[in-house]
């Protein structure tokens, strides 16, 4: 293999574990039994603040509950996708919100994940970060909030993306917990990765024909 | 000749006597007092006549004019100033406007009779505001308001006039009248409105002069006589009409020493106007009253580099001497002018004018210069939204980046919000700007931070941004 293809290979590895330092993800379970069969709702919105603010996204993965999901979800702003499946948000517009009607069971489980400039490589001269909240609801409409200690604004936690690229959470529910998972890579480190692996296997294939045709 | 029909406003009340009356003159300059009182004295009977029913009449203001006045267009006479302009505009005629009152009637201060710049001078009586004549003196009288002589190229002039209601409460009427041949507009009370006269270019509007006067007569003593305003007084030669001759702020009151910004305003009664506000190296300019700027230009030369115009966000890039933004989408309310390289020196009246487009005749036009460097910095959170609040609920954290302590409390003032988003929780207003107050903090050291909750309302969910500033000490 030449010097230069075994530099490239090394440089695509290295971004890819760069890549995967800047997100964080969150594992968050709410127990919901004492509101087991309300008819409710649940919010998620991500947005930026008032002044610069460097790019950040969001997922939610991973949910599952044993309580039901209405369907016909409100998305506003840059939000894609639908539970249970996974939610994609950036903070490009003002309001980025996904609500949607939901009927409580027990347990509720998902995972926040956070990533983007904000995170991985914060600029230094951006003035405003980026907060996600999640909220909960005892009634369709989303107007009484349930299962928080805030009950002004109805928040069950908030995480702050803070300017220095670090997140700040704030819980306001006894009932929900939240623990920082394991870093887990980017769809995109996967697709470097997997292209570093691939390059370096047509180097290797390459060299062993060269050799077999000098040997032969 | 122009002919314009106009409704007679006092309707079908009871017949009113001479006393009344307002009235408010424009015509050739009266050669003697004598004349003057005979003049008046028709008019008089000629209100007597008419002003008991309602009709429909005609005016003329001679051979080759036009008035644009409340009682033709109706409202407060911004359509008929409008129009005014229009007018004055279609004949690729300068206007300027001199202006008296930063809140408009009835606030004041209005016209003082201080001699008007461009060539027209006003008479050594004039009046803004008629007292009681003394008891007894139950003549016709009038009062001048305004006069202009001196000029000979009259062909255009508008203001606002507002006669303040009689102590006696009783309805008066206002008349109004144009030309040699006395015809009349007649107002009732409130007495407020424009009117607005335009010559043709062949024969201007003064003969030997142009005056507004007040005419009262109650017939009873002591009498009662209403107070006659005039304001924003639009003329050839007023201010604004070039970068030499700026509209200048109503005040600079609003800049004390060490502040970290000077808000200065302004009432813009062209569509286009140069505004020179103080020195800085970064001018924020806003509406206040709904208005959208159309355009930026006539950006002054000897500087460094070109300015950085931005709004809410947008980069619209950099521009120099010679060169005009129009903003899209119809206008914005705010936009910002930084990169200002050398800063400006704002003992000069003719440091930074730049030329302001608006979508409105009479935009009150705010214009805050900031004073560089700033000695606290302000950070933000994101925005969460709350569905119980309905409001975008985040924090602001101000950090002392100076080398010295700075003593509280704390304002933090937020300037040139959009459109729809206002401060939920703001501890008051600073020229039409939201602030709020940090709570607790008596003084902030070198690098020391404080934090205080913002919370945003934002119906169109537009996006949220402002400039903040920071005072230190109360600013109320």
């Amino acid at each position: 293999m030449s010097k230069r293809a075994s530099l490239l290979i090394v440089s695509f590895l290295c971004l890819s574990s760069m890549a995967s330092a800047g997100t964080i993800t969150y594992v968050v379970t709410v127990n919901t039994s004492s509101i087991a069969g309300t008819a409710g709702s649940l919010d998620f919105n991500f947005n930026p603040g008032p002044l610069v603010t460097q790019a950040a996204s969001l997922q939610i993965l991973g949910f599952s509950s044993d309580g039901t999901l209405a369907g016909g979800a409100t998305l506003t702003g840059d939000v894609g996708g639908a539970l249970p499946g996974t939610l994609t948000s950036d903070n490009g517009t003002a309001f980025n919100d996904y609500f949607e009607g939901f009927t409580y069971g027990t347990s509720l489980v998902f995972d926040v994940s956070l990533y983007g400039p904000a995170l991985s490589s914060p600029d230094g001269t951006s003035t405003s970060g980026s907060t996600f909240a999640f909220s909960m609801f005892s009634d369709p409409a989303g107007t009484i909030p349930v299962l928080t200690s805030d009950t002004i604004n109805g928040f069950a936690f908030t995480v702050d993306v803070n300017l220095d690229g670090t997140t700040t959470v704030t819980n306001s529910s006894s009932e929900t917990t939240i623990s920082p998972a394991s870093t887990v890579p980017e769809p995109n480190d996967f697709l470097l990765l997997g292209t570093a692996l691939a390059w370096w296997g047509a180097l290797r294939f390459r060299q062993q024909r060269r050799r077999r045709a000098t040997i032969s | 000749m122009a002919i314009l029909g106009f409704h007679m406003s006092r309707g079908l009340s009871p017949r009113p006597s001479p006393a009344e009356r307002v009235v408010l003159h424009i015509f050739p300059w009266p050669r003697s007092a004598q004349d003057l009182l005979r003049r008046n004295t028709l008019i008089a009977l000629a209100i007597l006549l008419c002003s008991s029913v309602s009709l429909r009449a005609q005016i003329s203001c001679g051979s080759n004019c036009e008035i644009y006045d409340s009682a033709h267009y109706g409202g407060s006479g911004l359509a008929a100033k409008m129009a005014f302009v229009n007018a004055v505009q279609a004949m690729g005629a300068p206007l300027g406007q001199e202006s008296f009152s930063p809140s408009n009637f009835p606030a004041g201060p209005y016209f003082s009779g201080i001699p008007l710049p461009g060539g027209v001078a006003l008479l050594a009586n004039d009046i803004v505001s008629n007292g009681p004549i003394p008891a007894g003196n139950n003549a016709e009288d009038t009062y001048t308001v305004m006069g202009v002589t001196g000029i000979s190229d009259l062909y255009y002039i508008g203001f606002d006039f507002d006669i303040k209601p009689r102590p006696n409460s009783n309805p008066a009427n206002v008349v109004v009248q144009v030309g040699i041949d006395y015809d009349s507009v007649t107002y009732s009370e409130p007495l407020g409105g424009f009117f607005g006269v335009v010559s043709s270019s062949s024969q201007p509007l003064n003969h030997s002069g142009i005056s507004v006067f007040g005419i009262t007569d109650d017939g009873a003593s002591p009498e009662n006589v209403g107070e006659v305003y005039l304001d924003n007084i639009l003329y050839a030669g007023g201010p604004g009409i070039s970068a030499s001759n700026p509209l200048y702020p109503d005040s600079s009151s609003f800049c004390g020493e060490g502040a970290p910004a000077c808000i200065f305003l302004v009432y813009i009664f062209e569509l286009a106007a140069y505004f020179d506000p103080v020195t800085a190296n970064t001018y924020i300019y806003q509406t206040l009253n709904g208005a959208l700027f159309t355009s930026v230009g006539g950006f002054p030369s000897g500087f460094s580099s070109p300015f950085d115009v931005s709004s809410g966000g947008t980069d619209y890039g950099l521009f120099g001497p010679g060169e005009t933004l129009t903003f899209p989408g119809g206008g914005v309310s705010h936009f910002t002018i930084s990169g200002i390289s050398p800063s400006v020196n704002g003992s000069s009246p003719t440091a930074f004018p730049v030329e302001l487009g608006v979508n409105t005749i009479g935009a009150q036009v705010e214009a805050i210069a900031l004073t560089a460097p700033q000695p606290i910095s302000t950070k933000a959170s994101g925005l969460a939204y709350s569905r119980v609040s309905q409001t975008f609920n985040g924090t602001l954290t101000i950090t002392n980046i100076s080398i010295n302590s700075i003593t509280g409390p704390f304002q933090i003032v937020l300037i040139a919000l959009p459109t729809g988003v206002t401060v939920a929780n703001s501890t008051g207003s600073y020229f039409g700007n939201p602030f709020i107050t940090v709570p607790a903090v008596a003084s902030l050291s070198p690098g020391q931070s404080a934090t205080v909750n913002v919370q945003f309302k934002n119906r169109s969910n537009a996006k949220i941004n402002f400039t903040p500033v920071v005072y230190s000490g109360s600013i109320n």
